[in-house]
């Protein structure tokens, strides 16, 4: 039994994933699809597999963003307009290019093999 | 524990047995990448990745509450699995203080360091700190972890790590590839040579020509548009020592004993 002493655990997870994340942690990387102005409260991510998301943040953009890569940590939501994260925190990255492919790969194993966050002996 | 004193410690009293135990144990000084919940969750004195022990690690977070002293740095790292006390040790020269690293707080930042325990509490003693601001670098470093700890995994439980490896139909497509043995190379063969390589070598080894084979002869074997890659392998190759230029730069012969 581990209780985390600090600091939270957020799933890597891409677009495809996060339905089975609703209601949990979870680290997303995209690019930002729209421009955002320094104020806004709110993001259009693209995920490295091509799916929108609504990234809310929980403070004022401090720097305009569009089409910088981003991680999104944050919670997963659900809403009627479709998936949404509620955003605690999110790092821009000067990348002009990412491979989106390997990502999605590292996305697939850290959920496919057992215990990804962990290494203790079962 | 009653005739064993003084310096022959049987390891029940004291230091002994821990120190005797380091010493048995190589010093190797491997750098693993890990996450940050593996050395938090780990309670023993030494953090060991299923059982092998672990020194030096490399970890990519977020520098949380970075606090500069007179001859200290002490800041958390946190990845999205969790944190970790670290310290940076500050060189003091004369008066003047080395310069700081040029790293921001709540930015990412790659750290490499050994594990101290202090209190039971696990702390990082950082040796190097860098930026990071190139996100391929973090999903590298990410599947590394994957890697190295599935790697571990393997060792472990007695199975040969190129056997029969975790999600292998995925592992194929590319930066990372989970079958290989060694983490540093891991688009290499079982033989150490990439594919174009091994073929190269095979061509070269083959030969029954004294003076080995001409540069002209080994591109013939290939496609047209494979001659620059052709002619960098074989570069490659002199370098690495696995073929030798035999009557003049154009001709090559494969290293005996490979």
């Amino acid at each position: 039994m581990t209780i985390m002493s600090s600091g939270k655990q957020y799933s890597i997870v891409n677009g495809a994933q996060l339905p089975s994340f609703m209601g949990k942690n979870v680290s997303v990387i995209g690019v930002v699809a729209k421009y955002a102005s320094a104020g806004s409260l709110s993001l259009t991510i693209n995920t490295t597999d091509n799916i929108a998301l609504t990234v809310n943040l929980n403070k004022p953009l401090d720097k305009d963003l569009n089409g910088e890569y981003i991680e999104v940590r944050g919670v997963c939501e659900n809403a009627r307009e479709g998936k949404i994260i509620k955003a605690e925190e999110y790092f821009s990255f000067n990348n002009t290019s990412f491979d989106a492919k390997s990502h999605n790969t590292l996305c697939k194993f850290v959920n496919s093999i057992p215990n990804g966050y962990s290494a203790k002996k079962n | 524990m009653s005739v064993n004193g003084g310096f022959v410690n049987d390891g029940e009293g004291g230091g002994g047995s821990a120190t005797k135990k380091r010493e048995q144990v190589r010093r190797v000084q491997s750098v693993v990448p890990v996450f940050i919940s593996y050395i938090t969750e780990c309670s023993d004195e030494e953090f060991t990745l299923y059982g092998m022990p672990v020194q030096m690690v490399d970890i990519i977070g977020v520098l949380r509450n970075f606090d500069v002293q007179s001859t200290k740095a002490t800041c958390l790292i946190e990845d999205q699995s969790g944190s970790i006390q670290a310290i940076l040790w500050l060189e003091t020269d004369g008066d003047s203080i080395s310069a700081l690293p040029p790293v921001k707080e709540n930015c990412y930042v790659r750290v490499f360091g050994s594990i101290r325990t202090q209190d039971g509490s696990k702390m990082i003693m950082i040796l190097k700190i860098i930026p990071i601001d190139d996100l391929n670098v973090v999903t590298h470093h990410r599947l590394q972890i994957i890697h190295a700890k599935v790697y571990a995994e393997k060792l472990a439980t007695g199975g040969l790590p190129a056997t029969q490896p975790v999600n292998h139909a995925a592992a194929t497509n590319g930066t990372m590839s989970f079958g290989d043995i060694k983490i540093n190379t891991p688009q290499e063969n079982p033989h150490g040579l990439k594919p174009i390589q091994a073929k190269i070598m095979s061509l070269l080894k083959n030969t029954t020509n004294y003076m080995g084979m001409a540069k002209s002869e080994i591109l013939a074997q290939f496609d047209s548009a494979q001659a620059r890659e052709v002619r960098a392998t074989l570069d490659f190759l002199l370098d690495e020592g696995h073929a030798y230029t035999t009557c003049d730069n154009d001709h090559y012969k494969a290293t005996d004993g490979f």
